[in-house]
């Protein structure tokens, strides 16, 4: 075989290589689209906006409606690994607390149990110190939550004490929400992975670099930057990775040093802390 | 011989890895950017972030300057993990009408001025129906507007007007008022703002409740007293002070121990 042969069969050997890659490639690029797409479909569904629906029909105190609220509630907040079993029984008692509370047969539920809740739980895995919470902070993520779940964090009668009218106690269902909420926010969010004093003044600074940004924008002649700041998560959290390694490496440990018995019973342990009752 | 074969299609592999890899957006043509704002699953806060794998059209609708690129319209191209698209040869600086074809925002169209080489991102807002929008979203305390309009849907003048509640980043109910002139699709109020002078500032969260009681939407105002200070140390065992000095907050309450 001489030169001009090898090199033209080595072009033609060339040219299939592309074309299997070529076609390989695009049925790859349509299943991953149309995986993509089934995502997307999956994500667009605002899960907040699901429990606020849930919320809103459950106003009424209707069973039905409100152990929907309730299965949602623990679907959607309660971290993967806790068992199915597990789960059901939570929404039950979830579910009866809701209606005794809407019945007026028991109390609300205050923002220092739903604090001391998290606490036990931080404590009982053995997380790290900023896991920790306390009743300002459960506060303010109930007044974030209030835009995502407005019909849910629902200060329809608001408690006045010294005066002043401010956020009263929690429904069960609340509760168990802002608890479940404020546990995702010490395992993922680096706003809360703070103590107090650290907590308050990243919120200040915050809020005074929003002010800052609102001004020198106004005085720019109002025109706009292009587009807003885009908050991709691990833009938006760029020091936070290593606290949520922590956390899960701290947790995972605890987790696995405790007894069998124990780890089950963690679920209705943490429900009697908020006073959920069996 | 053989060498000189194996270094063109080298070279030619090289070229074509290159053009496809490219960076910035291309010119002759333009690209467009897909990104999507919704409420942050985890906070409840709105965030923007790139939105991928959006189908998106293109059709050029009229020069606005000696146009380069001879493509006028684009259909159904996957913005991919990036969240863009590239029009190779997109005829610009002209108007194009961008239609989105799938997600959140599928089936609305826009119209932008884009221009050749130039990277234009298009948004897709996607936020529940009970989220509404203040004017101004941003309140001087010093300098405080008479009214507000607030912005969105299902607002009603069924049995009276709507009332709006002020809460403040506290979980304060810090004053309501009454609308004054709602609009007759109920897609918007105006009405006055509550006295703030003794309220704190932050994020305040305002709620629009109808008049038989129902929540109707909820917005958010920032309230801010321009006084730029530089706190004092803090006291001993009491924690940091507020940028803000009016801001009001209980002190050394917070140090729970549980």
């Amino acid at each position: 075989m001489n030169k001009k042969v090898k090199i033209g069969l080595l072009m033609v050997a060339f040219g299939a290589l592309a074309s299997i890659l070529f076609w390989v490639g695009t049925n790859s690029s349509a299943k991953i689209q149309v995986q993509a797409e089934q995502a997307e479909h999956v994500k667009s569904e605002n899960v907040f906006a699901r429990i606020n629906d849930k919320a809103r029909a459950a106003k009424g105190g209707d069973e039905k409606a409100v152990r929907a609220l309730a299965d949602d509630i623990v679907e959607t907040l309660t971290p993967s690994e806790v068992p199915v079993f597990t789960k059901e029984s939570m929404k039950d008692r979830v579910a009866r607390a809701e209606l005794n509370y809407r019945k007026g047969k028991r109390k609300g539920v205050t923002e220092v149990d739903a604090a001391k809740t998290v606490n036990q739980l931080a404590a009982d895995l053995g997380a790290p110190d900023f896991a920790k919470t306390n009743s300002r902070q459960v506060r303010s993520l109930r007044v974030s939550m209030m835009m995502g779940m407005p019909n849910l964090i629902s200060p329809d009668t608001p408690t006045t004490k010294n005066g002043r009218a401010s956020l009263p106690d929690m429904s069960p269902a609340e509760a168990v929400s802002v608890s479940l909420m404020m546990l995702h926010q010490k395992m993922t969010n680096p706003d809360y992975q703070l103590g107090q004093k650290e907590f308050d003044d990243n919120r200040d600074k915050k809020h005074y670099e929003k002010w800052q940004a609102h001004r020198a924008e106004k005085t720019n002649n109002g025109h706009h930057n292009k587009g807003p700041v885009l908050w991709a998560m691990d833009a938006r959290y760029p020091n936070g990775k290593s606290k949520n390694r922590e956390i899960k490496e701290a947790v995972t440990r605890g987790a696995g040093a405790m007894k069998v018995e124990d780890l089950t019973g963690l679920a209705d342990k943490t429900l009697d802390k908020l006073g959920i009752e069996r | 011989m053989m060498k000189k074969y194996l270094l063109l299609i080298v070279a030619l592999f090289i070229t074509g890895m290159g053009t496809a890899c490219q960076s910035g957006p291309p010119d002759p043509g333009f690209r467009v950017s897909t990104y999507r704002t919704t409420l942050d699953p985890i906070t409840g806060l709105p965030v923007t972030f790139s939105h991928t794998n959006i189908l998106l059209s293109g059709a050029w609708d009229r020069d606005i300057g000696t146009p380069r690129g001879s493509l006028t319209v684009f259909l159904s191209r996957n913005t991919g993990s990036s969240g863009y698209v590239n029009v190779d040869n997109g005829r610009a600086p002209a108007v194009w009408e961008l239609t989105e074809d799938s997600g959140a925002c599928a089936g609305q169209t826009i119209a932008e001025e884009i221009y050749p080489g130039e990277n234009e991102d298009i948004y897709c807002t996607d936020f529940p129906t009970f989220i509404f929008f203040a004017s101004p979203a941003f309140i001087d305390k010093t300098d405080p507007p008479a009214s507000v309009t607030i912005n969105g849907q299902g607002i009603s003048t069924a049995g009276g007007m709507p009332n709006v509640e002020y809460w403040d980043s506290y979980g304060n109910l810090v004053g309501q008022r009454q609308a004054t002139s709602v609009a007759g699709d109920g897609s918007w109020l105006n009405g006055p703002v509550p006295d703030l002078s003794n309220a704190g500032t932050g994020t305040f969260v305002v709620r629009v409740k109808n008049p038989d009681g129902a929540l109707a939407g909820i917005a958010y105002i920032d309230v801010w007293y321009p006084y730029i200070y530089e706190p004092p140390p803090p006291p001993p065992g009491c924690g940091g002070e507020p940028l803000d000095p009016r801001m009001e907050r209980p002190i050394c309450d917070y140090e729970y121990s549980y």
